[in-house]
């Protein structure tokens, strides 16, 4: 069930420079706003019943790169371009965000958000996690804080519903971080969960092309790596083009997929990709940055798979900042228990109507929605 | 008990499971009351067993946490500090534990079938003293200490008229108990026996500095063939054809010439070993049988624990009556070959069977150290049966715990168990009947050195973790080594 979050004006007109103050350059501290906005939407609710989720599911639906189904045209394998990989000193980062909500309240939902930056450097990983954040999304949250329009989420045209909300919210950490590492990484390989699509409610093209111009002028490669894809090839998936194919290898489909959209609204900010990073790999999408070089953009690539480990055909750094900013059970069952002692939330078991009304027969998937 | 509280997850049979938060300090072993809000009673837990309270995602948690200890450094920005939660939630415990009675109106109840309320139940800890306050304080005794209560008090009528077994593996603190139960019980006035196999018990009237205590005159070192030895006279027929079939297994046919042989020298007034010898040597019997005879006394001769000297046979009558406040017989055995130790055994029970039947003897307590190796099969029945109604109250101590019949730990009165890991062990000792087989396996196998879970009457029927309180006199019996410092051992 979706609670609906009507819009409020003042958190329209109020859409802040989040991703730009100065102070949150410095990775170790924390957009004080951010905070601020997870006391106050916590303290809104406190007292509140919290019907806790039985179970650990994922917030959100699976995120997709971004556009609807596409049907592409056939593409010669003439145009597959063999990988090699490349030794490099080049520092490798990436950025992951995750959401969960925790419990249905009264007049909302209580939810949480954390994202995690992983450094590879001179063989070494190193990370920094951010969170969990936890918060409240409803209709009294969303109209009485100024802060949420604050913290840089953008507008909805119309009605909304919580998981929209909740991902709007995590883009915002996801581009702090993303952003916070393309000012902080010199010449290094920035590796972004998703596609480097823009233009949408969810992706405004300018915080994204400010990520990718920080980038640019700290003479790094942004990189984003997209486990899920919408982009079809007769009647197939992209990734599926490279699925049976020997070696790593790389397939440029940008003219395929940018000849399908209008150039307004949604700007395809990276050259579109289908790469197989490592032999025995996944293929997956990849969205690399749209200005750098052709010759750039096939080095780069080389030495992601020099520099970093690719198992599977995922680079590992990319692998750990997402084991890192997921949650686990037990981190709900912790947040839970933070939202009952700190803001006086009380937890009571969520309801199974199905399960109630049939017992047995009411199990199984639909016991859970 | 600070911090969180506890709460009550599941109860099955007289079996409870209660969550329990890291702040909270709990041991296996201690006593919890879960005190219901809504009624006026509370149900008495001993915790068994402390495990990890099994968390969603707890697996995850930890890879996640291994990855991160190993390959990678980092910083984690918790502004909000869940984190802290989530580290509480991972040492989250569960504690197992079982149901040994309930408190009404604030009097101790045995009546536990009712259920508390999981809302409103609060958990507390809870003094053992509470548990041993029913017992008469007539004799009373420290027994040691718990991790939070130093004093535990017990009385000593509760060995009075029982059956008790102190068993643990070798160096956990057995013998240290049963100096303190035998040096308590002298102080008392109680006659006791202790049948010594190490020589350990002998020194008990000295200070740990060789100095003579108190207790001195009470404790009676009697060394078979030395200072414990007795007359024919004394120790009468009956006692030593015993002695010859079951010490040194004298055939039957052998024992009643043996016994036409006695009675002659006895109506002749010549109870003597030497006129024994002679009569042997001269008896018109068969020289198989002849043989067998003159082999036996030659045994009994030779232990040199029979005197024809009256005056330097021992009369048990005479000191017991000279100690009626109070003494202990240490018999020592250390270094005696296994057929003197078992004639010593025969001809000391008997005789005193003999002063307890004919009421010389009030009643006795004896300590038997390794009984397998000097008691024959036939005294472990007589021990529960018999000798009990005369007011023979022994005590079995050991680290062999299969070497005591099974029907001996069903009737065990009390039973101080020290640590245990052998399986095997476990196995033996969870047969007791005072308790269930879980709490002894769960709780005594983690014990530490001079710990030990006491059952039964002397702990009012509520099982204690004890640590056995010091003691003030000369303990000989802790382990020698070569080496100076010891490895601990697990």
């Amino acid at each position: 069930m979706n609670h609906r979050i009507r819009q409020s004006p003042t958190a329209q007109q109020s859409i802040s420079n989040f991703l730009y103050p100065i102070d949150t350059l410095n990775p170790s501290r924390f957009p004080q706003h951010f905070l601020d906005f997870c006391r106050h939407s916590i303290e809104g609710v406190r007292g509140d019943l919290a019907r806790a989720e039985p179970i650990l599911r994922s917030g959100l639906t699976p995120d997709y790169d971004g556009e609807s189904t596409l049907y592409l045209k056939a593409i010669g394998e003439d145009r597959l371009i063999p990988l090699e990989p490349a030794e490099s000193n080049r520092p490798v980062v990436a950025v992951d965000t995750s959401t969960i909500k925790l419990g249905e309240l009264e007049d909302g939902t209580l939810c949480a958000l954390r994202g995690a930056i992983v450094r590879l450097e001179g063989g070494h990983y190193a990370y920094s996690r951010y969170g969990p954040l936890v918060f409240s999304l409803g209709n009294h949250s969303y109209q009485s804080l100024e802060e949420f329009g604050n913290l840089g989420v953008t507008p909805f045209a119309g009605e909304t519903n919580v998981d929209n909300v909740l991902k709007r919210m995590r883009n915002v950490l996801e581009r702090w971080l993303q952003f916070t590492a393309s000012c902080t990484v010199r010449n290094g390989i920035i590796l972004i969960d998703g596609s480097l699509t823009a233009g949408t409610p969810d992706n405004p093209a300018k915080e994204v092309e400010r990520i990718l111009d920080s980038a640019r002028r700290a003479g790094s490669a942004v990189v984003a790596i997209s486990k899920k894809t919408r982009l079809r090839i007769q009647n197939q998936s992209i990734t599926d083009l490279l699925e049976h194919r020997p070696q790593a290898c790389l397939l440029d489909v940008d003219d395929e997929v940018t000849d399908q959209f209008p150039p307004y609204p949604v700007r395809f900010l990276g050259r579109v990709f289908v790469v197989k990073l490592a032999k025995c790999g996944f293929p997956f999408r990849m969205d690399v940055d749209r200005q750098l070089s052709a010759q750039e953009t096939l080095m780069s690539i080389r030495e992601l798979t020099g520099t970093d480990i690719v198992d599977q055909g995922y680079p590992e750094t990319l692998r750990i900042a997402h084991i890192l900013s997921t949650f686990t059970a037990s981190d709900v069952l912790a947040m839970q228990v933070f939202a009952a002692a700190r803001f006086g939330v009380q937890l009571v078991p969520k309801i199974m109507l199905r399960r109630s009304l049939f017992g047995p027969f009411g199990t199984a998937w639909e016991a859970f929605h | 008990m600070g911090g969180f509280p506890l709460k009550i997850l599941r109860k099955e049979g007289d079996s409870i499971h209660l969550l329990c938060f890291p702040r909270e300090e709990v041991e296996k072993g201690d006593y919890l009351l879960v005190r219901d809000g809504l009624k006026d009673r509370a149900l008495i837990v001993q915790i068994i067993d402390i495990q990890y309270a099994n968390i969603p995602g707890i697996l995850e948690d930890l890879l996640r946490d291994g990855i991160s200890e190993f390959s990678l450094s980092g910083d984690d920005v918790d502004p909000l500090q869940v984190s802290s939660q989530i580290a509480v939630l991972k040492d989250t415990r569960l504690l197992l534990g079982k149901i040994r009675g309930a408190v009404e109106q604030g009097r101790l109840s045995r009546d536990v079938a009712w259920l508390p309320s999981r809302n409103h139940s609060q958990i507390e800890v809870m003094a053992p003293t509470f548990l041993t306050e029913t017992l008469a304080a007539e004799h009373s005794f420290e027994l040691g200490s718990t991790r939070r209560y130093p004093h535990i008090a017990s009385d000593l009528s509760t060995l009075d008229g029982r059956l008790n077994i102190v068993t643990g593996r070798k160096g956990t603190g057995k013998s240290h108990l049963t100096k303190l139960l035998v040096t308590s019980l002298i102080k008392e006035g109680a006659p006791v026996v202790v049948l010594d196999i190490n020589g350990e018990y002998v020194n008990l009237g000295r200070g740990p500095d060789g100095r003579q205590m108190h207790l001195s005159p009470k404790i009676i070192a009697l060394i078979p063939g030395l200072n414990l030895r007795f007359s024919l006279n004394q120790v009468g027929l009956s006692t030593l054809l015993g002695t010859l079939t079951h010490a040194l297994s004298l055939p039957d046919n052998s024992a009643r010439v043996f016994a036409r042989i006695w009675r002659e020298l006895e109506d002749q007034n010549q109870l003597t070993m030497s006129a024994l010898r002679s009569a042997i040597a001269n008896s018109d019997c068969h020289e198989s049988i002849k043989d067998a005879l003159q082999a036996r006394f030659n045994t009994l001769d030779d232990s040199g624990i029979f005197t024809d000297d009256q005056h330097t046979a021992l009369n048990l009558e005479e000191v017991f009556r000279n100690h009626h406040d109070g003494c202990a017989l240490v018999v020592n055995m250390k270094n005696q070959y296994a057929a003197l130790r078992r004639i010593t055994v025969e001809l000391l029970i008997s005789k005193l069977t003999e002063l307890l039947s004919f009421q010389k003897l009030k009643a006795l307590f004896l300590f038997a150290e390794e009984a397998h190796l000097y008691l024959r099969e036939t005294y472990w029945d007589d021990i529960v049966t018999r000798m009990r109604h005369l007011g023979f109250f022994t005590t079995f101590v050991t680290n062999q715990p299969d070497t005591i019949q099974s029907s001996i730990y069903r009737q065990a009165d009390n039973v101080f168990l020290f640590n245990f890991s052998n399986e095997h062990d476990l196995e033996i000792v969870s047969k007791l009947a005072k308790v269930d087989a879980e709490t002894i396996k769960m709780i005594v196998r983690d014990l530490p050195p001079h710990n030990c879970l006491v059952i039964g009457d002397i702990v009012a029927n509520f099982p204690l973790v004890i640590r056995v309180r010091p003691l003030e006199v000369q303990t000989l019996g802790a382990t020698r080594h070569f080496f100076e410092k010891q490895v601990l051992a697990a």
